[in-house]
Parts: structure tokens; C-alpha cells; sequence
């Protein structure tokens, strides 16, 4: 990229069942902190924050323009409120873009989900088609498990390699004060939970209904030197749309993170991945995503995820720590995920991830994924 | 702005119709894709980034996108889903704008559709556009809001129910014109002022119809648009403006955020009398009463006193004020897509390829809107030359 | 690609009902529901301006400061505007097509906020701006907290 995207606050709220709340307390609570920290509001003289970017799917939160109400709350009244209906991640890259195509200085970044208020399963797969796939009874999980199923037969993936993978992320979530689910977890309890959708396991897929709200203030490079003493830089960013039948593409394989993730590193110059990143926060819903995904962000070869796993070089003191905080099976709510990996990239490379923080991190990568069996991929690189 | 000076270099939308049971919504959008393609001389191969959008509710899904890329031949392109209510449209056309200006693409494809044929009623049985808790009690909807601010816009500028009516039949007189407008209805003052009476002063002609229809356009930065096209269409400004629902009607029946954001603009381009520098003008109104206010805000009438120009005949397509000469949203509204439609139609009355609803002389800047739920706006200036 | 001679079927439509619940929390707002049951109507109100808002707010839209005072806004209001709807529409509660007999009316309330209700005059030509309506409740025993619970409002 010829200029650099700033992150100068993030905030998050703690992720746990709130039924009790209205859903603008959250956004109001995550907004609010990165205001705070930062001093900035909404100002119409380019003084402020210019703009605000939100994620997070209308069906979810209601029926019918459900952000509309909610627009108020981070400050955005009477000025320019947009929305991305995807994963989390593509919100910040569209928050990007804003500062890089020089509209706006400084850009609030927010999203939002309450899983406690719909069945998230009903709503996924609205978004498949209706045609074909509707027809007979595919949803996001039913997909996922015929994509763990190509993926682990394929490549010889064991059960124990993807338990390993939930087993780590638990362990992980132990040092995040904001994570969901943080039980001590023993592979072997994870190959004895109830089978939810085969071969995905209940422990091995992301606990739900979780609640919660993320916030970011993005600026150019100029602001971003003034407003903080640690900005965290946007190197690179992409995404990529795959087939959506699942059919049309070899689930084994997940090429439009190949592409995605070649985008974005050719931006930040990247060359070697596993070597040049310090930590990673890539959004696995499924525990075989995990491994899945390090192959298509080209951190080991294809079908080599189960050995990297079993080398322990992904847990917390290895070579790359990957996803420190627990990451999505830990408990992030639906839409968000990909934006917490980006929260969670920036604590790490300002030294504020406290008991989860991965000495001395310079580079880090995020990751966010919408559409059944990982159809829409974004990667964001970073740096400090 | 310094980022890259960008411009729009193809256009296309579908003829609207008010059923389309011949096609699915993928094919819709794919007509529309096709013809922007070809209208800028392109194939999908060139394009590497997509926007899409849609109002979904209206149309019963959640995130389509993820089987209309396919289909309209985008995999392997980077890009995302916009919505937001009825500027839907208009944040779609924001983000292509804004991805080809960030210097990350070189073409950028903006893609918005609405087949409402498929879901009808959803929008109303959802209660859309209204807080599930607060005004789920009343059967809120466009009608009823523009009931009531028409209704209080009659009040305070004297105008009759005459003149509402006047407003109509231009609009029809212009959707006549247009060879892809849906309602073309050969109205008179008459039959509109003895049409059904949906909620007074709202009669059925009054407001916008449900359409199944699309629109796309291409957008590319300052080099590569001199190297594509001869006549691109240079995107002066654009603003998005939401207040949130955060007045209701029954706090501010004319909550509307299209003045501000239309100063702002005018301020930020040094335009000061907007009704000489703007040559023509393709507002959002989803009831055609509403763009006697419109008029109003976007500055090419005295508050309240819009009406007047009706009566003296000013409003058309030759005439002093080229007001929607494509016909507006009165005759054609895919929801999702209709603030696209309106930057196709400005883009081609800059063009001057409007055809039978071109509007006579040069056209050196045209001003495009979209408008949704209780006076969201966003704004477009498009211009002929930089 | 078929063939000229093939027989071209209609195209085929079908039908994808279904049915979603969702269950919104009030949270901050359940205030203001509580009061329904008891028989008041209560507003946020803006520490800088005095304003004071229904649906109550988390935060003041146009000064964006957390509004924690409520203030009742008694059991009256002055008349803004009135509509009738003239056809059957759908009642979002219910989901149902639905004729609206009554006349839908915004209200200035005696404490300041705006709010919209049902009219028990059904004659619009009898409903002008500024004249007193009062607030006519369900039974309390039959309240839930939602603002239907103001069955209509009745001219005084």
C-alpha cells in the first residue's frame, strides 16, 4: 500500500450470554471506550472522527433496517454512517479504504451481535441458495462438516490433531479476561462430547449464543503519529469470494484465501509468512478450520495443518502463537470475529494483551471468514 | 481529497418491471452487470473489485451475496455486501467510490437489486424500517410517514392537494420518456386527484411501487478512465448523511437530513447558487409528494415555496428546473437499487445518452440522492469535465 | 441449451415460508416498560438541553451525552397530527394483513416528549392541532409493558 492505515484505540467488550441488555448498550460501551481513550467525538470540521463503518447482519438484529436505531448511539447522527453485512473484518477494510481514499481522517469502526436474541443457524442460512442448497437442508454447519469431512480425509487429518486445536484455544481464552469459554479441556474430552453435525463435535464448534460489541478508531498516517504514541499500522488487506456451491470448488483446498492472503501480503510485502509474523488471530469457527486455514494463509503447505499443530509451534511460546486469545472457540459472537482478530493483532503490537501478550510482536496477522464453508475470506496484516 | 480523482465509465440497469417470474434475482443482477460491462467495454476479467447490495428484508434473504458473485461470474474478485435501508443503493455506489479512490483497484463494479415481486409483504410484515418495540404497534411505513409529512408540509406552505397531484403527472410525463421506467401511466391532475386514498393526503399514484429491477456501474480512477472510456463521468463529491432514526416523525415530521448534507457538499465543491451551477437532478423520493421538499432542500426552491413552481410550470424536462427527468421513484423503485438507478441516470444525462429524457444544453454537473427510512440521505455530484 | 423444438415449460416458481422468533432485550429501556404496567409514561431526558425523548434513549442523539434522568410525563398531551389509514396494512405484531379503523395521533406530552398512539375520535375532520388528549390504559391487570398498553388516547 503507498500510504498506511493507522489503528489508534481499540476496545472490546467482555463476551459472555447478555440477555438482560438492549443491544445499543454494547455498541454504546465499546464505542464510548475508544472515544475515551483517544479524546475524539463526532465534529463536522474535520476535527473529530468523520465517519463510521458498522458490521453486522439486519436479519440478526432485527427485521428492517435494525442499525437505523442504533447509528445514534456511537455519535454518528447526522453524519456518515455506512454498513457492511459481512464478517467484522471487511468493515474494517472498508473503514480503510475510507482513509486511503482520503474521505475521511479518522474512521470509527464498530460492530455489534446478540446471538442471545435469534437462532443464529436460522438466519445463516438465508443466506444460502435458495434454489438448491436451501432445498436440502444445507446450513453454515451442515457445510462445515461436509468441508471437515473432504478436508480431513484428503489431507489424513486425525481427530486428535483437530482436539488438539480446541484444547489450545481454551487454554488461550485462560489468559483473556473478555473470552467466553476458557473450561480446562483434555483432547480426550473433546472426542467424547456429543457429536453435533459429523465429524464436528459440540466442543469443536464455536460455543453459541455468545453477546458482545468491538470497537476501533482508524486514522491516516499523519493523524494517526498525533492521536497516539502507539499506532498499530493496516500494511495490507484484502478479500476474495469463492464458489458459494460447495460443489464448485474442492473443499480440501481454500483458494480464495490463497488469493486473498497473496493480495494482502504482496501489499505489506510479506514473503514467508511463518517466519515474518509474530502472532496470528485467524477466525477458526470449526476446530478443522484452524488447520485449514494456516495452509491457505500459506503458513505451512497444503495438507501439512495437522503437523504444524502437532509440532506445537502455533501454542502460546512457540514460533507463531496463533490466536493467543482463544479465538472464535473460545466464544466470539456471529459477525464479529473477524474483527476481533483485528482488536486482538493491535493489543498484541502495542504491548497491551497483558497475560496473553506474545513478547516483543512486531508483525501480526488477521483473519476473518463469512459465507458457508469459508466462501469469503479477508486478511489484514499488520505492524507496530 | 487526495486520494485518486475517480469517474464512472459504464452504467447499466435492467427495464423495471413490476414482476420479473421469467428470471431468478441472480440473472436480474447479471442483466444489469452485462449491460454496464458492455456500456464500458469491459469483461468481468477486468474488474477485481465487486460491491453488491440489496435491502434484504425486502427480499427474505441474509447476505445474498454470497451466491449472486457467483453467478454474475465474480469469483476470485476482492469485495463485500453494503446495506443500510433505503440508501442501500447509495452506499453501495459510496463504497465503489471510495475502493477506487483508496488506490487499491482499478475497476470497480457496484451491483444493487431489489426483486420484490418475490417477497411481498416481507417489508411490511417485518415491520420494516420500524423499532420492533416502539412503533411495532402501528403499521409504520413509507406511507404513513410520508402521510404525515406531507401532511404537515401542507400546513405550513398552503399548498393544495392540486398541486400534490401536479407533482405526479410530471413525473409521469418524464417515466413516459424513459424506455426503462415501470409506471407509464398517461396521468392527468384529474385522475390522480380521484385516486384511491391511501392515508390522507397520500393517494396510490403518490407513492413509489414495488419493481424487480437492477443497476450497476463501473468505477475507475483518473488514468485508467482517460485510457477506457471517451466520455467517463467524474465524481466530484459524495456524502453520506444518517441521523439513525434518531428523531422520530412524531418528534420532527420533516426530520430530514438531505439539507444539511446538500450545504455541506455545496460548501466542500464552492457551489453557491446550485440552481444555475447544477444542470440536472435525479433525487430519491419515495412518494412524490416528498419532492416538493426535496426541492427545498437541495436548494433550487425557497423553503415552502416549491409548490409554486408547479403552478408556474416550471418543473420538467425542457423546462426551467429538469427536476427527475428519468421519471423518479414514483415510477420505478427497486428499493436496494434505486439510488444506483439515480447515478445511472444523472451519469447518462452528463453523457448526454439519456436519449428521450435528455435534458436540452450541456449538462456540466448533476446532483444524485438516496433517501431511506426517516431522512437518511446520501449525496452524489457528478460532473462533465475536471 | 435447448433445442427450438423442445417444448419451453413457464418458469416455475415456488414458495420458502418460514417462521423466525426473535426476543429483544430492552435492557436500559425495560424502565420504561416496568412503568407502562404501573400506568405512566416516562421519558429520558437530555442533561444539556431538557429534552426529553420516548423511545427513551441511551444516549442524546444531538449531544451525544448518557441521559440517566427519567421524568414522568403525565397522563395528557396536546394533539400534533392525526392520519387515518385507509386500507388494510400489516400489523406488525401479528404479522397479519389488518384494516385501521382508528386514527393514528402524535402527542406532545404534558412532561415534553413526543409520542404517537391511537385516537378513539375516528372522525379526522374533529381532530385539530392543539387540543387535549388523555391517555385511556388496558386494564392493569392485563398490561405487558409494551405501549399498547395505551389502548387510545381521548379527546378531554
Amino acid at each position: 500500500m503507498a500510504r498506511r492505515v493507522g489503528i489508534v484505540a481499540v476496545a472490546q467488550t467482555k463476551f459472555e450470554e447478555k440477555p438482560g441488555v438492549h443491544i445499543g448498550e454494547l455498541l454504546y460501551q465499546a464505542s464510548r471506550d475508544v472515544m475515551k481513550q483517544t479524546g475524539l467525538e463526532f465534529k463536522d470540521d474535520g476535527t473529530g472522527i468523520d465517519c463510521t463503518v458498522a458490521s453486522g447482519y439486519d436479519m440478526m438484529s432485527g427485521p428492517g433496517g435494525a442499525y437505523m436505531f442504533l447509528g445514534y448511539i456511537v455519535g454518528a447522527w447526522q453524519r456518515e454512517d455506512e454498513r457492511v453485512i459481512e464478517d467484522g473484518s471487511m468493515a474494517v477494510y472498508y473503514g480503510a479504504a475510507q482513509i486511503l481514499s482520503g474521505h475521511a481522517d479518522v474512521a470509527l469502526v464498530v460492530g455489534y451481535s446478540k446471538e442471545t436474541q435469534i437462532d443464529k443457524n436460522l438466519i445463516e442460512c438465508l443466506s444460502l441458495d435458495q434454489i438448491y442448497q436451501r432445498r436440502i437442508g444445507l446450513d453454515f454447519v451442515s457445510s462445515a462438516a461436509l468441508q471437515a469431512m473432504r478436508y480431513t480425509t484428503k489431507y489424513g487429518i486425525t481427530p486428535e490433531q483437530l482436539a488438539k486445536v480446541v484444547v489450545k484455544a481454551r487454554k488461550n481464552a485462560k489468559n483473556n479476561p473478555y473470552a467466553y469459554c476458557c473450561d480446562s479441556l483434555s483432547v480426550q474430552d473433546v472426542l467424547r462430547s456429543t457429536m453435533l453435525c459429523d465429524p464436528i463435535r459440540v466442543q469443536e464448534a464455536k460455543p453459541t449464543p455468545v453477546d458482545g460489541a468491538c470497537a476501533l478508531i482508524l486514522a491516516n498516517e499523519e493523524k494517526a503519529k498525533k492521536l497516539t504514541k502507539k499506532p498499530v499500522w493496516i500494511t495490507g488487506v484484502s478479500s476474495c469470494y469463492d464458489h458459494h456451491e460447495l460443489g464448485y470448488r474442492d473443499l480440501a483446498d481454500c483458494d480464495s484465501l490463497v488469493t486473498a492472503a497473496s493480495k494482502a501480503y504482496k501489499m505489506a510485502g510479506i514473503t514467508n509468512p511463518f517466519k515474518e509474523f509474530d502472532v496470528a488471530e485467524i477466525s477458526e469457527h470449526y476446530s478443522y478450520q484452524e488447520p485449514l486455514w494456516y495452509e491457505g494463509l500459506g503458513l505451512c503447505g497444503k495438507g501439512q495443518g495437522g503437523k504444524l499443530i502437532d509440532s506445537g509451534k502455533t501454542q502460546m511460546g512457540g514460533e507463531l502463537p496463533v490466536n493467543p486469545s482463544g479465538g472464535v472457540l473460545s466464544g466470539i459472537p456471529h459477525c464479529l470475529a473477524g474483527m476481533h482478530s483485528v482488536v486482538e493483532c493491535a493489543l498484541q503490537l502495542r504491548g497491551e494483551a497483558g497475560d496473553r501478550q506474545v513478547k516483543g510482536a512486531k508483525k501480526a496477522l488477521a483473519h476473518g471468514v463469512d459465507g458457508p464453508a469459508g466462501q469469503l475470506h479477508c486478511v489484514i496484516t499488520l505492524e507496530n | 481529497m487526495n486520494g485518486e480523482r475517480i469517474a464512472i465509465v459504464g452504467v447499466g440497469q435492467t427495464v423495471h418491471k413490476s414482476k420479473r417470474t421469467d428470471i431468478n434475482t441472480a440473472e436480474l443482477c447479471a442483466e444489469a452487470v452485462e449491460a454496464a460491462l458492455a456500456d464500458a467495454q469491459m469483461t468481468m476479467k477486468d474488474i477485481d473489485c465487486v460491491i453488491l447490495g440489496s435491502f434484504e428484508p425486502a427480499d427474505g434473504y441474509s447476505g445474498p451475496d454470497k451466491w449472486i458473485v457467483p453467478e454474475i461470474g465474480a469469483v476470485g474478485k476482492a469485495g463485500f455486501e453494503m446495506q443500510n435501508v433505503g440508501t442501500t443503493g447509495g452506499v453501495v455506489a459510496a463504497t465503489g467510490f471510495n475502493m477506487a479512490a483508496s488506490g487499491l483497484f482499478q475497476n470497480v463494479l457496484c451491483v444493487a437489486w431489489q426483486k420484490m415481486d418475490e417477497a411481498a409483504g416481507a417489508f411490511g410484515r417485518g415491520g420494516g424500517g420500524a423499532n420492533e418495540y416502539w412503533t411495532g404497534q402501528f403499521p409504520m411505513s413509507p406511507i404513513t410517514n410520508f402521510a404525515r409529512r406531507t401532511y404537515d408540509y401542507m400546513t405550513r406552505s398552503g399548498c393544495t392537494e392540486e398541486h400534490l397531484a401536479m407533482v405526479r403527472v410530471k413525473q409521469d410525463q418524464c417515466a413516459q420518456r424513459n424506455k426503462n421506467a415501470q409506471l407509464k401511466l398517461g396521468l392527468t391532475v384529474e385522475k390522480v386527484m380521484n385516486d384511491f386514498l391511501l392515508a390522507w393526503p397520500i393517494r396510490r399514484l403518490h407513492m413509489c411501487p414495488t419493481t424487480a429491477g437492477s443497476a450497476a456501474i463501473v468505477v475507475c480512477p483518473e488514468k485508467r478512465a482517460k485510457k477506457v472510456t471517451k466520455k467517463p463521468v467524474w465524481v466530484e463529491d459524495w456524502f453520506t448523511c444518517h441521523q439513525g432514526g434518531a428523531l422520530t416523525m412524531a418528534e420532527d415530521p420533516q426530520a430530514s437530513t438531505l439539507g444539511y448534507a446538500c450545504r455541506k457538499i455545496y460548501k466542500r465543491c464552492g457551489i453557491t447558487n446550485p440552481k444555475k451551477e447544477i444542470n440536472a437532478w435525479e433525487v430519491y423520493e419515495p412518494a412524490s409528494t416528498a419532492e416538493l421538499r426535496w426541492m427545498e432542500e437541495v436548494g433550487v426552491a425557497e423553503d415552502y415555496k416549491a409548490w409554486k413552481l408547479f403552478e408556474q410550470g416550471k418543473v420538467g424536462i425542457e423546462k426551467e428546473i429538469p427536476f427527475n427527468p428519468s421519471g423518479g421513484v414514483t415510477a420505478t423503485n427497486p428499493i436496494g437499487a434505486t439510488p444506483v438507478v439515480r447515478v445511472v441516470e444523472a451519469s447518462l444525462q452528463i453523457r448526454g445518452d439519456a436519449e428521450e429524457h435528455q435534458v436540452p444544453g450541456t449538462i456540466n454537473r448533476a446532483l444524485a440522492t438516496a433517501y431511506g427510512g426517516q431522512g437518511e440521505n446520501v449525496v452524489f455530484l457528478l460532473k462533465k469535465t475536471l | 441449451m435447448l433445442k427450438k423444438e423442445e417444448p419451453q415449460d413457464p418458469s416455475v416458481a415456488f414458495r420458502y415460508p418460514r417462521v423466525i422468533t426473535y426476543k429483544h432485550s430492552l435492557g436500559y429501556q425495560s424502565k420504561f416498560a416496568h412503568a407502562l404496567k404501573m400506568g405512566r409514561i416516562i421519558a429520558t431526558k437530555c442533561p444539556v438541553d431538557g429534552r426529553c425523548t420516548i423511545p427513551p434513549r441511551i444516549v442524546c442523539p444531538m449531544h451525544h451525552v448518557k441521559q440517566t434522568e427519567w421524568v414522568d410525563q403525565g397522563q395528557r398531551g396536546k394533539l400534533l397530527s392525526a392520519f387515518k389509514i385507509n386500507f388494510p396494512m400489516f400489523d406488525s405484531r401479528t404479522g397479519d394483513l389488518k384494516s385501521w379503523e382508528t386514527p393514528i395521533v402524535s402527542i406532545e406530552l404534558e412532561g415534553g416528549a413526543r409520542m404517537d398512539g391511537w385516537c378513539s375520535e375516528t372522525d379526522t375532520e374533529k381532530l385539530k392541532p392543539g387540543m387535549v388528549l388523555e391517555a385511556v390504559w388496558r386494564p392493569a391487570e392485563e398490561r405487558q409493558g409494551r405501549v399498547d398498553d395505551i389502548l387510545y388516547w381521548k379527546p378531554v
